[in-house]
């Protein structure tokens, strides 16, 4: 369980680090082989989005990206987590009924009745037992430990609990040394997806990194006035609908570009290794495009144009993770790598579910795949 | 947070950004610009400056997550952020370097520039392309030919290797002058015409607000049929808009309430009789004056058949009527003649009597016939009563007993018509109908009861009548009220609105009724006023209104006279306010049916193209239409008493008043004729309309188009007339100027017809069209003078119809029509022989053979080429066969064998001229008729002049044209001549000028005599008087002479004297030379031998500077260091008389005038003086006027005038005369002037100058000529050759600079090669050299010390001179002058320039008397020659001698070369304020309308 002392504070966003430390997740073991997929080591950020995430650092302030899906949004802050060596990421799904406070805690109220129900007034446990806490409060307080270590104790208590049925487990890799402050990386996904006030609920909390147990006569917690300890807030956005400008605001705000054919190339070559093996081989320092396998060049400029040059009528526009998906999908299909788009027609009919969502794009992916020399037989979706 | 850190800075800082931002519209909250100041505070503490922070660019990607919220603002922020970091980058120098900022800078304003730029770029590389494409090639088959080509007999040697440029390659023959170039007509008429279009449009606007006021006023506007829609849609619209909403509050009631038509009376009773007693002068009643009194015949119709008696007639109403009218006009003593007429049906004659006392008695055959009234007295009137069936028949012809009563003798006359006029139609017509151009016609009047009754109260009472009766009371008070009052123009006032205009309408609407207000109102939508636009309007209203057609006319008789009362339309003009406000009294329903009236109406009109017939009657011609307040009146009386006739509005358009009817009768041609011009009208009067009068839209397009017309052209023209057409690509050249040529030796007035070149090659004879002669200078062009024994009038008479010269220009032949040919001796003008009637016709073509001994001759009829023997008069050989076309020129080939022969049809043939046989296919290329044709000299070049006004030159073997046509004749080439040695062609044209062309290129340096390094370094050349040798003063002592034309030495050098040789000049005669020199002497040479002539002219004291031969070649004067000229036998070499003295410094010039009886001399002293040759005696103050020493002078060839050369840099010219200066200096030499030399014919002056520069100068104006000929050295010397066709120059080099500079000779010597420019030169030596005053004034007690100009006094001991023995032997002061004078003016010059360290070491003797300066120079290099490399080593340093051609005379200068005058920007200026002033009178107009038509809705 060591971790680096040396506490990153500059983000890169690309490459393999060798300095960087394990790859931490809730639940999971400590990651340390880079080629593991999904490893951040493969994930390669933009020059914009590595100053802004910079930026967010020294203004300690939530970082809001919006782009298409696919975009790497959650994969980022994966990444930070790993580069700075920070504590596993702590995600926070955002859904429809989301309250803000559940980004804190959450109090389980009927649990606590059932109990006074059952136990009587005798002994009746304390409300940290019936506390669990949210991504963001559970960052704030190990942010804290020296003030909270009541807290977290129970929290890690509640954890265990509740993972095996109560019963504690030895190797929990998340459980820090209680002494020392740990920095995390809050993802707060697809925000505009919970309820419209959700965001403004979030701001104040956000701000101060700090909240109030009402459960607990009103008890705060908050986060030390350090910003080197204060939490990474990753906000992502789908773009579905306009933030507040209070919340705004409040954000460092970034645009993630769809990814270019070279960018594509890029993350197919790190996630996709079947796809591997173009002329100039794995040589480092070539072109990303050439490293690919012809099959698989001509599908990334297939899917580039099919996503780009129709845009404005595609009823869903696949995105990375969708190419990703179908590239990996074909290379379990085992398509030929050295061979065109036409020698694996019948692979790609298959597979067209990765990236054909709507069944109103059929005909324009169709006719795509025609000019591509591909002719679709009946049923083949 | 922390407060903004301006960590940007230099520069604004992030709140200065965020500032920026924020005025730029980009939205930044307070919490972004904290956050952007903490992220830009943090960057600068956390890093060192790097190029990231330091680069602008490089904080995009950091700030942009702060202040940009949304992904639409990104690309913005991206922008603005670029657009401040540029505007911050002047402040930011430093930053500005870093390569990052360069990287995508936003589009800005300045690519319109860029475009711009591109666009110029791209047009001048077309330009220059196309200019590329326009260059002749040459052909190389031609260079071949041309080392054939023979040189001229009279100059011997082949061309010698000494001639240093190469030769230059043969591409035919180009012009030897260049011509003044001119625009073309067209291009001139283009510009022209630009401008004027210009003005043109410009000034129309001008005159418009005149315009404009005259058609607010109703005046002067015609119809524009094809603008009227769009002007009323214009009109009508504002109006609907802006008064509509008073419009709803004024208009009272219903309009439906109202009925819609009435049925009137449908006559006029009160407009009736005011006609009528107008016309018929009934108000002459009042006149007692019997003159003025009117007699009267009253011819009354009697209807016999109807058994009607005079008795029952009398006691009729209108019979009494006429009764009492009788009598009370005889009461009044005029004179009333009653008759009765009664038609008779059966004899188809009509018959009148008197009444009788008592009675009327019309019996059967009683009374005289009627067509045979007497003569009526002057001024007696006619009055009919009758229904017209008395002079009309039944075909609406006049009977013929009316023709025969010759009505007309009455010339006013009036019919009264007891029955409805409208139910005539043609019959009245008939009356109507004038006999005679002069004659008014009938007046046809009703007799219905209330016209009668109306008359009746006239002739009863006597009084005019007042009696419109109940409806002149009806009249409108205000219009009654101002009318009495003589105030009707109150009414018209377009600008001024009446008191009380709402009270107006409302009587006008009582007065007019209904269906008359409307049809007012519809009569003031268009903004002009007719008679015939109304009725057509009201005519139009009434349709509208669903009137049955046949009751139309009398609908209109009520209404339009009412109407054609009022003052507006009587006057034809209704001024806006009342239009406004006639307009604005109506229901917005009947303004809108009063609109579609219009619309209707003048909507058809606008259908057809050439408009209404109708309405084309616009103006009536004639003074009339120019007074409306008379015209009007009578137009509307008579378009009135038409209407009362029942005519249509279009029928009474053609029946015209009598003033009309002049006019009315061209009509009928005007429209067949005046298509165009009523185009042209419509388009001036849409023009007017539009832009001039309307007060909106699109007059400032037109004023911007005007403007921008005339800013083409006076920018095209100013162009035009300021570029030099040469410096042109040659095909715009070609295209957009033509040649024009004039001589200096003076304008042809004829066209020349014949040329040729004198057997010595010089001069060219050239024969006029009226058969002047004249010759020329074959080489500048110049005129020498016309022939003077040429008979003029024996050559001109018979005309000759052909030319020729003889091969020598001795002797001409001529041709005439008569096919006489007759032989001329030039000189004398006398024919030689008896004429040889040669032709049958007219000799069309005449050739000499190459010895004169044949002629050849064709005739224009016959077309046989003969062949003559001149001697003998008799033909030799066979006449070659006739030609199917006349043969124009005939020509020999210089061996006399061949005949080549020029076609009318513009071919070429050749002969032989023994057999006659054609020889090769006829050359074709000319486009015309070929005029001339000749061999060159060499025989195988053929040339062609042709009257396409160009010449070609063949080949004559294979007959191929060589090279392009060489143009540049104004018109057609009459004549054309090789020179002798076939360098050079003249031709003739019927242009009057004579061009020259020449095979050689432009090449300004043509000789450059052999140099070595011993004579590198002349101090003077001169050319002999013949031109063919040159002599040179060689600074190595030696005189040479030299071949002018080859550049080679002739003989050995002269030597003899022992020290430089200064100054050389031939004598007159060019046998003898005459040499001065340094070693104080002067040396007499026999120019053909190279002997010395007799031993040293000894007795100056110091070095000869200058000398010269009198014009008659018998004495010698010669300018010295020692301040005194002597003069000296030239045969014997004895000093004559003492020595000229008067000049305080060393003369340095000494020329003679050219009648020898004076001298010029001009001295270090600044001044000239001039000296009497005979006496010696100076003559007058000396010329004073130049501020340093004068180095050169010379007289002007006709002694009129002096020019002098100095070293204040410029040259002055003297009247020689009075010793006045002449003009202001001429001033562009950089440095001191060395010599200076007129041209042969005086009109040049050629300077040479220490700054290795020749100028010309032309003597008239004193501006320079062309452009400096650069040398390599120093000039010392420049003459012209005595035809003024070559300059010789001599120069001393300066170059390379070895030594160092004089300032430093004390200190090591130094090989930096720095040169000082020229006017540094030239100012540093200025300021060394002492002032004239303190110039030698003891030349013998002057020290070397002394003598030294003040910046040599500073040369330390070491660099005294080393040859003292031989120093003692000069006056050492005077040397210093003049060496001074060598080396001054460039001072890294005075080290030895490798010439002279090579002299030292050649020629010791030399050495040793070289100049303290050389000695200088000698020490110098002997210290610094340990260490430069010898001095024989340098690059080919030396001076020479080079000739070069003059340039041959430009032409008088172009008009446009003047200066714009100032008037003429201050017109341009004008011209620029005009569109200003008058948009702001157009607004001032417009403003005061608005302004009043607003107070009158008030």
């Amino acid at each position: 369980m060591t971790r680096p002392d040396s506490a990153r504070t500059h983000f890169v966003g690309k490459g393999t680090l060798p300095e960087a430390g394990l790859w931490l997740r809730e639940g999971y073991a400590p990651v340390s082989d880079t080629t593991v997929p999904g490893h951040p080591a493969g994930y390669s950020a933009d020059e914009g989005l590595v100053e802004a995430v910079n930026t967010a650092l020294i203004l300690a302030k939530p970082l809001l990206l919006t782009g298409r899906p696919g975009t790497g949004k959650s994969e980022l802050a994966e990444r930070i987590s790993w580069e700075l060596a920070l504590g596993p990421v702590l995600r926070f799904e955002s859904q429809s009924l989301t309250e803000a406070q559940e980004l804190f805690y959450r109090f389980d109220l009927i649990a606590q009745m059932a109990d006074a129900q059952l136990r009587g007034d005798d002994a009746p446990r304390p409300p940290e037992h019936f506390l669990s806490f949210g991504a963001l409060g559970k960052a704030i307080l190990y942010a804290n430990p020296q003030a909270h270590a009541r807290l977290i104790e129970w929290d890690q208590h509640n954890t265990r609990q509740l993972r095996i049925g109560g019963g504690p487990t030895e190797e929990s890799p998340i459980a820090p040394p209680i002494n020392e402050a740990q920095r995390s990386v809050v993802l707060i996904d697809e925000i505009d997806k919970a309820a419209r006030d959700v965001p403004n609920d979030l701001l104040n909390g956000i701000e101060r990194m700090a909240f109030r147990i009402r459960e607990m006569r009103n008890h705060l917690v908050s986060a030390p006035n350090d910003d080197t300890l204060k939490p990474i807030v990753i906000i992502t956005s789908n773009s579905e609908r306009d933030l507040p400008d209070p919340f705004l605001r409040r954000c460092v705000y970034y645009n993630i570009p769809d990814p270019t054919q070279e960018k594509l190339a890029e993350i197919l070559r790190l996630r996709v290794p079947a796809a591997l093996g173009g002329p100039s081989g794995g040589a480092t320092g070539v072109n990303a495009i050439d490293q690919l396998a012809p099959f698989y060049q001509d599908l990334l400029s297939f899917f580039v144009e099919y996503r780009d040059e129709r845009a404005a009528h595609l009823a869903y526009r696949p995105g990375t993770s969708e190419l990703i998906d179908w590239a990996n999908a074909l290379a379990r299909y085992h398509a030929d790598p050295q061979g065109d788009l036409k020698a694996n027609a019948a692979l790609i009919g298959r597979s067209l579910g990765t990236i054909l969502k709507h069944q109103d794009d059929r005909q324009t992916l169709t006719s795509k795949l025609k000019r591509f020399g591909l002719a679709l037989g009946p049923g083949t979706t | 947070m922390s407060p903004p850190v301006d960590a940007l800075s230099p520069g604004g800082g992030v709140d200065g950004l965020i500032v920026f931002l924020r005025a730029r519209g980009f939205p930044v909250g307070p919490a972004e610009a904290v956050d952007a100041a903490r992220l830009i505070a943090h960057l600068a503490r956390s890093a060192s400056p790097s190029t990231e922070q330091t680069d602008p660019a490089g904080l995009i990607p950091k700030l942009r997550p702060v202040l940009c919220k949304r992904q639409e603002d990104q690309a913005r922020f991206d922008a603005l952020f670029h657009e401040w970091a540029n505007a911050l980058r002047p402040q930011r120098k430093a930053v500005a370097d870093t390569p990052h900022t360069t990287t995508t800078a936003p589009p800005t304003r300045t690519s319109i520039w860029r475009n711009l730029a591109l666009l110029v770029f791209s047009i001048i590389m077309v330009l220059a392309w196309w200019d590329s494409r326009q260059r002749p090639t040459d052909t190389p088959a031609v260079q071949e030919a041309v080392k054939q080509s023979p040189v001229a007999p009279t100059t011997s040697p082949p061309p010698a290797p000494v001639v240093k440029k190469a030769p230059p390659r043969f591409t035919g023959y180009t012009p030897a002058v260049r011509y003044n170039w001119e625009l073309r007509p067209w291009v001139a008429g283009a510009l022209l015409g630009l401008g004027a279009l210009g003005l043109l449009g410009l000034t129309l606007p001008l005159a418009t607000p005149w315009l404009g006021h005259a058609r607010r006023s109703g005046r002067r506007v015609p119809l524009d049929l094809t603008s009227l829609r769009e002007e009323a849609r214009r009109i009508v619209p504002p109006l609907s808009a802006d008064i509509q909403a008073r419009l709803e509050r004024h208009v009272a009631g219903p309009a439906t309430a109202r009925s819609r038509l009435q049925r009137r009376p449908p006559l006029h009773i009160g407009r009736t009789i005011e006609a009528t007693a107008r016309r018929l002068g009934v108000l002459s009643l009042r006149h007692r004056d019997a003159r003025l009194r009117p007699s009267y015949l009253l011819i009354v119709e009697v209807d016999a058949d109807a058994g009607q008696t005079p008795h029952q007639l009398i006691s009729d109403p209108r019979g009494r009527m006429f009764y009492h009218w009788t009598e009370r006009l005889r009461k009044h003593g005029i004179d009333v003649d009653i008759r009765l007429a009664r038609f008779d049906a059966e004899t188809q004659t009509a018959r009148v009597c008197r009444p009788t006392g008592t009675g009327w008695r019309l019996d059967g055959d009683e009374g005289e016939s009627l067509d045979r009234l007497p003569t009526p007295p002057v001024g007696q009137r006619l009055v009919i009563v009758s229904d017209g069936h008395l002079l009309i028949d039944a075909d609406h012809q006049w009977r013929d007993w009316a023709v025969r009563a010759r009505f007309h003798r009455w010339p006013q006359r009036v019919m009264f018509t007891p029955t409805e006029p409208r139910h005539w139609g043609a019959r009245e017509d008939a009356i109507e109908r004038r006999e005679r151009p002069t004659d008014p016609g009938f007046y046809v009047l009703p007799l219905d009861e209330p016209a009668l009754a109306a008359w009746a109260e006239l002739v009863v009472t006597g009084r005019l009548p007042r009696f419109t009766l109940s409806r002149s009371q009806r009249y409108p008070a205000r219009l009654r009220a101002l009318e009495a009052d003589n105030r009707i123009d109150a009414l018209l006032d377009p600008d001024t609105p009446i008191d009380g205009l709402a009270e107006l309408l409302d009587q006008l609407k009582y007065y007019l009724g209904e269906n008359g207000y409307y049809w007012l109102c519809a009569c003031a939508v268009p903004p002009i006023i007719r008679w015939e636009l109304t009725l057509l309007l009201g005519e139009q209203y009434y349709l509208n209104a669903k009137l049955p057609p046949e009751d139309l006319a009398d609908y209109i008789a009520n209404d339009y006279p009412r109407l054609a009362m009022l003052p507006w339309l009587r006057r034809q003009r209704m001024p806006d306010w009342l239009r406004l406000a006639l307009l604005d009294s109506l229901s917005p329903s009947v303004q809108e049916e009063v609109r579609a009236v219009v619309r209707n109406k003048l909507g058809q009109i606008q259908l057809d193209a050439r408009g209404d017939d109708a309405l084309s009657l616009e103006e009536p011609p004639g003074p009339l239409s120019r007074a409306p307040s008379t015209a009007t009146k009578d137009t509307a009386d008579t378009l009135y008493l038409g209407y009362l006739a029942g005519h249509t509005p279009r029928q009474l358009m053609l029946r015209a008043p009598s003033e009309w009817s002049v006019w009315l009768a061209q009509l009928p041609v005007r429209q067949r004729t005046g298509l165009w011009r009523e185009w042209l009208t419509a388009w001036r009067d849409r023009l007017l309309w539009r832009n001039g009068l309307s007060f909106y839209g699109s007059s400032r397009r037109m004023l911007r188009v005007s403007t921008g017309v005339l800013a083409i052209g006076v920018v095209l023209s100013v162009t035009a007339l300021r570029t030099e057409p040469d410096t042109l690509p040659t095909g715009a050249r070609d295209a957009l100027y033509t040649e024009q040529g004039r001589w200096t030796g003076g304008v042809q007035s004829a066209s020349i017809r014949a040329v040729a070149y004198g057997a010595d090659g010089a001069t060219i004879i050239s024969i006029d069209w009226d058969g002047g002669q004249r010759q020329w200078n074959a080489r500048t062009g110049g005129l020498i003078g016309t022939l003077l024994n040429a008979d003029k009038d024996a050559i001109s008479t018979p005309p000759f119809t052909s030319v020729a010269f003889s091969a020598d220009a001795r002797h001409m032949a001529t041709g005439d029509a008569d096919g006489m040919l007759r032989l001329w001796d030039v000189r004398t003008g006398k024919t030689i022989d008896p004429p040889i009637q040669a032709h049958d016709g007219m000799v069309s073509a005449l050739a000499f053979s190459p010895d004169g001994s044949v002629i050849a001759s064709s005739g224009a009829t016959d077309t046989v080429i003969r062949q003559w023997n001149t001697a003998t008069a008799e033909a030799v050989n066979r006449p070659m066969p006739p030609q199917n076309i006349f043969l124009t020129s005939l020509a020999y080939s210089p061996d006399g064998r061949r005949l080549v022969s020029g076609s009318g049809n513009g071919e070429i043939q050749l002969w032989d001229a023994s057999t006659g046989q054609a020889i090769g296919p006829a050359m074709a290329g000319h486009e015309d008729e070929i005029t001339s044709v000749a061999f060159s000299p060499d025989g195988a070049y053929l040339l062609s002049g042709s009257n396409d006004a160009s010449l070609r030159l063949w080949d004559a073997k294979t007959g191929n044209a060589v090279g392009p046509p060489m143009r540049g004749h104004g018109g057609p080439v009459n004549s054309l001549a090789f020179s002798p040695d076939g360098a050079q062609v003249v031709s003739g044209g019927a242009d009057g000028t004579l061009r020259f062309w020449t095979n050689r290129p432009n090449e300004d340096a043509i000789v450059t005599l052999n140099s070595t390094a011993e004579d590198a370094d002349v101090y003077q050349a001169v050319f002999s008087p013949d031109g063919t040798k040159i002599a040179t003063a060689g600074k190595d002592g030696a005189v040479r002479l030299w071949n002018a034309a080859t550049g080679q030495a002739i003989g050995a050098p002269l030597q003899g004297h022992t020290d430089s040789v200064l100054s050389v000049a031939f004598s007159p005669d060019g046998s003898r030379i005459v040499s001065g020199s340094w070693d104080k002497t002067l040396r007499l040479w026999d120019a053909t031998t190279g002997q010395a002539i007799g031993a040293p002219l000894q007795g100056h004291a110091d070095p000869v500077q200058s000398v010269a031969f009198s014009p008659d070649g018998s004495r010698i004067v010669s300018g010295s260091n020692d301040n005194n000229l002597r003069l000296w036998d030239a045969i014997t070499g004895q000093t004559i008389g003492e020595p000229l003295q008067g000049h305080s410094g060393p003369v340095n010039s000494v020329a003679f005038s050219p009648d020898g009886s004076r001298i010029v001399s001009g001295s270090s002293d600044t001044t000239l003086r001039l000296w009497r040759a005979a006496t010696g005696q100076s003559i007058g103050e000396p010329l004073r006027g130049h501020s340093g020493w004068v180095l050169g002078a010379a007289f002007s060839p006709d002694g009129s005038r002096i020019v002098s050369g100095s070293n204040d840099t410029t040259l002055r010219l003297w009247d020689a005369a009075t010793g006045q200066s002449v003009g202001a200096p001429l001033q562009e030499h950089s440095v001191e002037v060395r010599s200076v030399a007129f041209s042969p014919d005086g009109k040049r002056i050629v300077s040479g100058s220490y700054d290795a520069s020749l100028r010309l100068w032309d003597a008239a104006t004193g501006k320079g000529i062309g452009q400096p000929i650069a040398q390599t050295g120093r000039v010392f010397s420049v003459a012209f050759s005595p035809d003024g066709a070559r300059i010789v120059s001599a120069w001393i080099a300066d170059q390379p600079v070895i030594a160092p500079q004089l300032d430093q000779v004390g200190g090591p010597p130094n090989n930096t090669t720095t040169i000082p420019t020229p006017q540094e030169a030239g100012n540093s030596n200025a300021q060394s050299v002492a002032p004239p005053t303190t110039t030698p004034e003891a030349p013998a007690a002057r020290t070397p010390q002394q003598k030294l100009p003040p910046r040599q006094k500073q040369i330390s001991p070491p660099q005294k001179p080393q040859a003292p023995a031989k120093k003692s032997h000069h006056d050492t002061g005077a040397r210093e002058t003049f060496a001074s004078l060598l080396g001054d003016i460039i001072p890294t010059a005075q080290a030895a320039t490798p010439a002279m360290v090579l002299a030292q070491n050649t020629e010791p003797q030399t050495r040793q008397t070289a100049t303290p300066r050389a000695i200088l120079e000698g020490e110098a290099r002997a210290q610094s020659s340990a260490s430069a490399p010898p001095a024989a080593d340098a690059p080919a340093p030396s001076g020479g001698v080079q000739i070069w051609r003059v340039p041959p005379y430009p032409l008088p200068l172009r008009p446009a070369e003047a200066p714009p005058q100032l008037w003429t920007y201050a017109l341009l200026a004008a011209l620029g304020l005009w569109p200003i002033l008058l948009i702001q009178r157009r607004r001032r107009l417009a403003r005061q309308i608005k302004r009043r038509i607003a107070e009158a809705d008030q």
